[in-house]
């Protein structure tokens, strides 16, 4: 059984989600990270703030969020849609870019950060929505 | 979609005094866990059905019954 505290992992995401922040922006700033680094930084600030909103609905009992069976069962739903995503998306690009013959014209180097960013936000919106529908 | 076992888990929450945010520290799932079960949105496994009813010292079925029970019963 887990026994980590979950408010340990709040306030080590909160610390890592400062940082990288900060780097993202000092990186685009000084031309150092392409601007795709904002994007990744928007997501780990995004959940952040999931994370702060869910400690203050929760209250004390946030600290069995890691130990809760319904959450768990969530989070295998969660994790199944946005695998599908990312299932159907690497299909579609393997069909493009072999049977049409267009890999040199797509721009690899945008769709992949886009397709994993679109797929950990599918996986958030799917958890949120399996968990508030009550 | 809503459960098929139905429960009477807000009205023994709520003659012991109890909020959700208490019986779910006491049972170790979080407050909108207690929310989904009292709202039939979620079953609970057999082990956490188990720790409800030996947490009130009720008999489980006291607190869980399948809907088409109660129907039957009707």
């Amino acid at each position: 059984m887990n026994r980590m505290d979950p408010r340990w992992l709040l306030i080590g995401w909160g610390v890592l989600t400062l940082v990288f922040d900060f780097m993202a922006v000092y990186g685009v700033y000084t031309a150092q990270a392409g601007e795709m680094v904002l994007l990744l930084a928007g997501v780990v600030s995004l959940l952040l703030v999931y994370l702060l909103v869910v400690y203050r609905l929760d209250g004390i009992t946030f600290k069995n969020t890691l130990v809760d069976e319904r959450l768990s069962i969530i989070s295998g739903k969660a994790q199944r849609n946005s695998f599908w995503l990312l299932f159907l998306s690497i299909w579609v690009l393997a069909i493009i870019s072999n049977v049409h013959r267009l890999a040199p014209s797509l721009a690899f180097e945008v769709i992949l950060p886009l397709l994993g960013a679109g797929t950990i936000i599918i996986q958030m919106l799917s958890f949120l929505w399996y968990k508030y529908r009550v | 979609m809503d459960s098929k076992v139905n429960n009477k888990l807000r009205l023994i929450r709520r003659t012991r005094d109890l909020t959700q945010e208490e019986l779910g520290v006491a049972l170790g799932v979080t407050r909108h866990t207690i929310l989904a079960l009292e709202n039939r949105k979620y079953e609970p496994s057999i082990a956490l059905a188990l720790k409800i009813a030996r947490f009130f010292e009720m008999p489980v079925e006291d607190i869980f019954w399948l809907e088409e029970e109660r129907q039957e019963d009707v």
